[in-house]
């Protein structure tokens, strides 16, 4: 009955009609069979330009992956209040890392885009700030997961820091910082598609370009290339996954 | 008092003078691979990807865009 109500309210505010969707139901279909149906093979110079256009997204994801998750991982141990030696400090770099995450990765790129222009570096700046704040609240939850006992024991016998760090946390939480690390390149690769759109580079650009020129045929096969892509990403991952968690 | 290394208090406990092996009990080897593969996938992408860093360290107005509260009337 709430969810009816909520339903009913929420439809009232944004004016958004079942029936209007329902009643474009046919110009919808029609313009997904005509437009984009079938997908154009592209020619060799354009298929050369979409392949390379992907590379820079990929690369465009680990790259921006794998700094913030060196940068992450150094933040989070003064995150969480198990592990830092400032535990008083540990609320203000959570809310400081919770403030970049807030923020989506496609606003950060608009930000970005609008003072440094088109380019790879606005989709890698994007994508780094917007991992890095993920990776840091991920890894303080890692942490914060393990046994106290553990890091106790090594401070009983007079382990610094950094000992307790490198004995006691890092064989601890590496394989979970690991499965994070992967989520978030997954993530990467789609996010760098929509980031590539605004400016940023890469496949979502080509996409974009294909989109606004109305050729939608070649739209088409880029959105299929990105698709494949993205699947292939997903099962790498997923295996690699499974080999570091054994 | 500083307190002593995890390993001296060992040491001066069971009179050792040696420095003591510490091993894990279980190895994955595929995390230092995955580790060392990353980093060199890292370093190819940013080489791949060929970001001219001075500029974008350089470039001016970062704040510019981000106006005070009350600046924008709508």
């Amino acid at each position: 009955m709430v969810i009816v109500l909520l339903y009913a309210v929420c439809s009232f505010f944004t004016e958004f009609s079942p029936q209007a969707v329902l009643a474009n139901l046919d110009q919808f279909w029609l313009f997904l069979s005509e437009d984009f149906f079938p997908p154009q093979f592209p020619t060799d110079i354009r298929m050369y330009n979409i392949l390379d256009s992907v590379a820079v997204t990929i690369a465009m994801a680990i790259s921006s992956t794998t700094i913030a998750g060196i940068l992450a991982f150094f933040t989070a141990l003064f995150a969480s209040e198990l592990v830092s030696p400032f535990p008083k400090c540990a609320k203000f770099v959570r809310g400081f890392a919770t403030f970049l995450r807030n923020i989506p990765a496609l606003v950060w790129a608009f930000i970005l885009f609008s003072s440094l222009g088109i380019g790879t570096g606005v989709g890698f700046a994007a994508l780094l700030i917007t991992s890095f704040a993920f990776m840091v609240r991920a890894f303080t939850e890692t942490m914060e997961d393990i046994s106290v006992d553990c890091l106790e024991s090594l401070e009983a016998v007079g382990a610094g820091f950094w000992q307790r760090v490198a004995h006691g946390i890092v064989p601890s939480c590496i394989s979970g910082f690991l499965a994070w690390f992967l989520y978030c390149i997954e993530v990467n690769v789609r996010a760098s598609t929509i980031v590539g759109m605004v400016g940023g580079g890469g496949v979502g650009m080509v996409l974009f370009s294909y989109i606004k020129s109305f050729n939608y045929h070649m739209a088409f096969t880029v959105i299929l290339i990105i698709a494949a892509v993205v699947i292939l990403v997903d099962r790498i991952t997923g295996k690699i996954r499974k080999e570091l968690e054994q | 008092m500083k307190e002593p290394l995890a390993q001296s208090t060992v040491a001066v406990r069971y009179g050792f003078n040696h420095k003591i092996k510490t091993e894990c009990a279980y190895q994955n080897k595929a995390i230092p691979v995955f580790l060392g593969s990353t980093a060199a996938l890292c370093v190819l992408s940013l080489l791949y990807l060929d970001v001219d860093w001075i500029k974008l360290a350089a470039a001016a107005g970062y704040g510019q865009y981000i106006l005070p509260p009350g600046t924008v009337r709508f």
